[in-house]
């Protein structure tokens, strides 16, 4: 066994130790006299109203995952950038290659959803109903 | 700083996989500008593509290439692999379009996805860096959970994605843990080097133990995507819940990837042959059994297909435990013929969608007397999954009961032997209902539609032609055993 | 001839013509009957059906006669189409055989073949799907020349299986008529119980590949004792596979059953299939690699003796049946009993003398048979015919001289061939239970001149069923009269068959010649002259013995029919029924393969599901705490399978670690 893992397990074990210690000792140690009001889900002093298990619309997700693509493509962008100027000739031409194959392939994922109107927060068709309905008025 | 080393690249190694992955590319943007429901031209470019990227891959056969710092090559196997995927997936998408309009699919999306799980199966079989391997697994299994997802009005083809991603997911991880111990007991994720540390490794050390491990969890992740028992379960479920073209895709080009990187894994890991083959055995017998068994009492034309899919798997794993040149060329063979064989068959199912898409055997009574082309060609392609003479599926398990008893697998044959006649039972079965009486009154009859025509021909010929003259194919697939085992690399790399 | 070899490229135009005929027909055969007509489009399809097995006949002889030119050794040559499969040192051609033996059978089938040919182009004249008939055909002939020439197992198995495909499709041939329920499952149970005895035919193929390494007939032949050894588990094994193949093609106990209903098929294919050659593949099986099953002589006691057995079985079953073809179809059961009889006590040769002259008047008795059934409309119960002798005199004398032959009266060929095999049986020191099979075979000699003669007299010369029943209150007689006999074809093929029946074995080539042709290769190899029935001691004793069985068994015949059926017989009572019945046997196995069949896959079903889902549930009780902490996933199975998975990479590891680890 590897010897030099050992202080992370005993970082690991030390997390583990710490966080029982904090959690369990408030719950053993702090007293409990629950009413209705206490357990209510705190929402600034107004009465909550429904769960507060909702649903989210499927566009955050969405959005959330996009977001992720491009983040990671900033993530890969910068740091090329950045190098890029200090490498020698004869390998700058390959390398910008790549960073080019890349970029067009996100290019070409940008166009697909621009295109197919996953950037578009409404419904397209939701939007076209209401704005028929605002024309009928 | 360090000087960057710029890898020699030998491109036409890299071609076929790149036509691929350029003609998805270029079939995604073509359908942003198509009116809807215009899916000619994106078939049709598919199409160019998978041929193109066929004669480059034809072009490259003889070569053994190995290139772009050691992550990608060329071999004769890679060649015959790749080229039944093609075959697959043109087939696939040559009939698909019928049947996602009948079924009002109309979604661009099914092309580039196709083209896109085509060119992960060409890159699983195409490296043996792990690395890559496990990046062409999950280009080809992200693509598929798609595509299985792609009924999306229907419940059932809903339940299947999400069950089949759960499980792929699941698998992937065991794959990508035994990636990592491997890495971390030889600082390299190249299947190859994993004997040389293996014979190199002192016993009772630590390597040692993470060696045994790493190829365990590999041999998890890949059964899974084979559909070996017992890591089966989802092929059923997935298999009916998809949409028919998904199904034959996947059956067909699923199988091929996975069995050529287990043929590449554990070719690789022969000095380790005491520790996986007594776990291939048993996943072979179990494999065997259970896929055969339980398919005959299914009643639906779709489940039973996937579980006699797990008892092919079952005979390909026969063929990987005896490791000898005969049963290796069985496997090649096999993979070949099984392509044709499951594309075909579920490809007439596909018909099926017309009649309300029930494949229960029941509806496929008196098919002869509906589409008669259509139930003479489910004929032929069962005679031939049942492996009777003179159809390509006879000489694949020929090939593979002579290497089990060559290989000294005298229990995995006779098991072979016997499945093999219960697996002629439930498709003899389904042949006999094609021919006998419908239960209701006969439907109208009904037109083959014109790619259908072809692909069907296209399997049919290929069948019999292999059935008749099976030498070509098992001489080439030989040699590209034989050539493996030398193991003569061309290494085009460096500086 | 100056040649010093054998023409061996015939093979390839014996083979080819008939597979060409099938080509045409299939191709073109509808569109023909379309376009010139009926009456033209059908004749052009019978001639060229009938024109390509004459042709196919006449390469043969051609093949003779060459080979008759030759030097006895020089009578054996091998033709290689290709070369089929190389599998490491394994090597399989694409080979046939041209030996005496194959061109005495390739003669039988393309002879009697070429004459039913004839025959069905006036007896299917008025059969709407005539050119499918005929493509059936000549594919059958295909094949079994394929089989009767093959040079190895594989090949002989492409022809073993592709006769058993064309006698499926031939028995089914009426699938669209009233009866067509019956027809379709008379054609299935053929195929079906054939399939048992391939199973034998592939595992004695395997096995013998394993071992020997190669296929070929010939090597395997040569090598058999010396590479199997005499009297070994091995060779018995072998020996009897091959045997339980051969069980099944040629309708032998314990698989006899599929030929009776076999029947269900056009008359012609009856004659030609079911009596003439397909089912006497068997019989050539056995002797084309006899030297396997002199090397296994518990085997050869096996053959012996369900040859016997099955002799007189069948030929008491054909003692209740009611139909006319079902009696011959026994009959011929009963007489490929006498085949095996002989092979089992080592005279091969004598086995493929009696398939020959046996092809000759069975095919005569089955074609007398359709002719009779031409006549009548296609009504076949015994019980109801009589007196047709004044409708049918050609028919009557051709039939006749069937019986004869059948029967074992001299001079007809069935004398010859019957004598030998009893004098061999009789001759024979293979075991000590030869005596018994010896009288056997003269007690089947009885039952076969009685049932024949019950049914020659029935049908052609008792009175008519008609005036009978007037006072035996039967039914209402047939409707129709009897028609007359119309096609000349069909008596002209009567008369050259009955031709035959009479000179074969004596005149033509006479039984010597046979056994001469015959020598280089069915003498046994291993077998001592002392095993062997080949001393003329018993001769007299013999003949004297098989002939007064034969002449009691006529004279019973003509007393008890004297006047027509007794009516405890036509009512099927008492041992009648139990005859009828085939002693319950068929029954039996129907039951046998139904219910059996049927609880064996419910058992298997149930394990299946009861044992899957057991365990899956077994899992989940165990790991419900577990479960319920990974509810996140998607609920319902998908737990399970991972779980599955979970456990099975487990088993893995731990089973790599143990075996791996070191």
């Amino acid at each position: 066994m590897p010897a030099e893992y050992v202080p992370i397990l005993i970082l690991f074990g030390l997390a583990a130790v710490i966080t029982a210690v904090m959690v369990g000792g408030s719950w053993l140690l702090g007293p409990r006299r629950p009413t209705p009001a206490k357990t209510a889900p705190y929402e600034c002093g107004i009465t909550p109203v429904g769960s507060a298990r909702e649903r989210f619309p499927v566009h955050f997700y969405l959005t959330a995952m996009l977001f992720i693509i491009f983040d990671v493509e900033i993530a890969f962008l910068y740091p090329f950038f950045v190098m890029v100027r200090d490498l020698p000739t004869e390998a700058r031409g390959f390398v910008i290659g790549v960073a080019t194959a890349f970029a067009t392939l996100l290019i070409i994922t940008f166009l697909y959803e621009l295109k197919k109107g996953a950037l578009e927060w409404e419904d397209p068709v939701e939007h076209r109903r209401l704005k028929a309905e605002l024309k009928n008025q | 700083m360090e000087a960057l080393n710029i890898p020699q690249v030998e491109w036409s190694a890299l071609l076929p996989v790149l036509t691929v992955v350029g003609a998805a590319l270029l079939v995604l943007i073509l359908e942003l500008f198509l009116p809807r429901g215009q899916h000619t031209p994106l078939m049709l470019v598919g199409l160019l593509g998978l041929g193109l990227a066929g004669y480059f891959q034809l072009a490259l056969w003889g070569a053994s290439l190995v290139t772009w710092a050691e992550t990608a090559l060329s071999d004769n196997i890679a060649v015959l692999l790749n080229l039944a995927i093609l075959v697959s997936s043109g087939l696939v998408l040559l009939f698909a379009d019928d049947y996602l309009r009948a079924r009002n699919m109309r979604y661009g999306e099914f092309y580039p996805l196709l083209l896109f799980a085509t060119a992960g199966a060409m890159l699983m079989i195409s490296s043996t860096n792990l690395m890559v391997v496990f990046l062409g697994l999950e280009v080809l299994s992200l693509s598929l959970y798609v595509l299985t997802g792609l009924a999306r009005a229907e419940v059932r083809s809903e339940e299947a994605a999400l069950k089949y991603f759960l499980l792929g997911a699941f698998a992937s991880a065991f794959f990508l843990y035994g990636i990592a111990l491997l890495y971390g007991a030889q600082g390299s994720v190249d299947m190859r080097v994993i004997s040389a540390s293996w014979v190199a490794s002192m016993p009772g050390k630590m390597t040692n133990a993470l060696l045994v491990a790493s190829l365990a969890l590999m041999l998890v992740g890949l059964g899974f995507k084979a559909a070996l028992a017992p890591f089966h379960m989802w092929t059923p479920d997935v298999y009916q819940g998809a949409p028919t073209v998904a199904t034959a895709y996947m059956a067909a080009v699923s199988k091929v990837a996975a069995f050529g990187v287990l043929l590449r894994l554990l070719s690789a890991a022969m000095p380790m042959l005491d520790l996986w083959s007594p776990i291939m055995w048993a996943i072979a017998l179990l494999s065997m059994l259970v896929g055969n068994l339980v398919a005959l009492i299914q009643r639906d034309a779709k489940r039973m297909l996937a579980y006699s899919s797990v008892g092919h798997a079952g005979y390909l794993a026969v063929g990987l435990v005896s490791m000898n040149m005969t049963s290796l060329t069985g496997v090649l063979f096999y993979l070949v013929a099984y392509a044709l064989m499951t594309v075909g068959a579920f490809g007439v199912l596909s018909l099926m969608a017309r009649a309300g898409d029930a494949t229960t055997v029941d509806a496929l009574r008196g098919l002869a007397r509906r589409q008669p082309f259509a139930a003479f060609a489910m004929a032929i392609l069962m005679l031939s999954l049942a492996g009777i003479p003179p159809t390509a599926g006879f000489w694949g398990k020929w090939y593979l009961f002579l290497g089990a008893l060559e290989g000294g697998q005298t229990l995995l044959a006779i098991v072979l032997a016997l499945t093999s006649v219960v697996g002629a039972a439930y498709y003899l079965r389904l042949t006999f209902s094609l021919y006998a009486d419908a239960l209701e009154a006969p439907a109208a009859r009904w037109s083959v539609p014109a790619p259908m025509v072809v692909c069907l021909l296209i399997c049919l010929i290929g069948l019999i032609g292999l059935g008749i003259a099976p030498r070509p194919l098992a001489e080439s697939s030989r040699q590209a055993v034989e050539r493996m085992a030398n193991g003569e690399w061309q290494v085009v790399s460096g500086e | 001839m100056e040649t010093h070899r054998l023409p061996t490229e015939l093979v390839i135009f014996i083979l080819g013509l008939p597979f060409a005929g099938c080509l045409f027909h299939a191709l073109f055969g509808g569109w023909l009957v379309r376009v010139l007509g009926e009456r033209a489009g059908k004749w052009l399809v019978g001639a060229v059906g009938t024109g390509v097995v004459f042709a196919a006949l006449w390469l043969s002889i051609v093949l003779l006669q060459t080979m008759l030119n030759l030097p006895e050794e020089a009578r054996r040559a091998n033709h290689t189409l290709a070369d089929w499969l190389a599998i490491g040192s394994v090597h399989v051609p694409f080979e046939f055989i041209i030996d005496p033996l194959s061109v005495l059978m390739c003669l039988v089938v393309t002879g009697i073949g070429g004459l039913i040919h004839l025959y069905a182009t006036g007896y299917m004249a008025e059969d709407t799907d005539y050119p499918r008939f005929f493509t059936y055909f000549n594919l059958f002939i295909f094949f079994m020349l394929t089989l009767v020439l093959a040079g190895n197992f594989l090949v002989m198995f492409i022809g073993w299986e592709g006769v058993g495909l064309c006698s499926y499709l031939l028995i089914g041939y009426f699938y669209r008529n009233a009866d067509w329920k019956y027809n379709t499952d008379s054609a299935n149970k053929a195929f079906i119980v054939n399939r048992i005895g391939d199973l034998g035919f592939l595992l004695a193929m395997f096995i013998i590949l394993v071992i020997f390494g190669s296929l070929s007939f010939e090597e395997v032949n040569k090598r058999a004792a010396e590479v199997l050894g005499v009297g070994t588990g091995i060779a018995t094994a072998v020996a009897l596979l091959l045997f339980l193949a051969a069980t099944g093609k040629s309708a032998q106990l314990p698989l006899y059953f599929w030929l009776p209903d076999a029947m269900a098929g056009p008359t012609p294919v009856s004659a030609l299939i079911h009596a003439a050659t397909m089912v006497t593949a068997g019989v050539y099986l056995l002797t084309r690699v006899h030297p396997l099953f002199e090397i296994a002589p518990a085997a050869m006691v096996v053959v012996a003796v369900v040859g016997a057995f099955t002799a007189i079985f069948a030929a008491s079953i054909a003692l209740g049946q009611t139909d006319i073809k079902r009696v011959l179809a026994f009959s011929t059961v009963s007489q490929l009993g006498y085949m095996f009889l002989a092979c089992g006590v080592g005279a091969f040769w004598v086995g493929m003398f009696h398939v020959a002259t046996h092809a000759f008047f069975k095919a005569l008795l089955f074609l007398g048979a359709g002719s009779v059934l031409i006549a009548l409309h296609h009504r076949g119960d015994i019980r109801q015919m009589g007196g047709l002798r004044r409708y049918l005199p050609i028919t009557a004398a051709t039939m006749v001289v069937g019986l004869l032959a059948i029967s074992g009266f001299p001079p007809f060929s069935g004398y010859w061939s019957k004598e030998a095999i009893l004098l061999s049986a009789y001759g024979s020191r293979l075991t000590e239970w030869i005596p018994l099979l010896f009288w056997i075979g003269i007690a089947t000699a009885l039952l076969t001149a009685f049932y024949m003669t019950r049914l020659t007299w029935l049908v052609f010369f008792a009175p008519s069923f008609a005036s009978a029943s007037t006072h035996t209150g039967g039914e209402t007689p047939p409707g129709h009269a009897p028609g007359r006999e119309r096609y000349w074809v069909v008596l002209g093929v009567l008369i050259v068959l009955a031709i035959g029946s009479t000179l074969f074995g004596w005149v033509l080539p006479s039984e010597t010649d046979i056994h001469e042709f015959l020598k280089p290769v069915a003498t046994p190899v291993h077998l001592g002259s002392e095993m062997l029935g080949e001393s003329e001691a018993g001769k007299v004793l013999v003949t004297g013995a098989a002939l007064l069985a034969a002449l009691l068994g006529l004279g019973l015949g003509i007393a008890r029919y004297r006047v027509g059926m007794p009516p405890r017989e036509t009512q099927l009572q008492g041992l009648w029924g139990v005859l009828h019945r085939q002693w319950g046997y068929d029954g039996a196995m129907r039951w046998l393969g139904v219910q059996l069949g049927g609880a064996f896959a419910w058992v298997i079903g149930v394990l299946i599901e009861g044992l899957i889902d057991g365990l899956v549930d077994l899992v989940g009780v165990l790991t419900r705490e577990l479960g319920n902490l990974v509810r996140g996933l998607q609920s319902g199975y998908v737990r399970s399978y991972a779980l599955m998975m979970m456990l099975g990479a487990l088993i893995m590891l731990i089973v790599a670690f143990i075996y791996g680890w070191r």
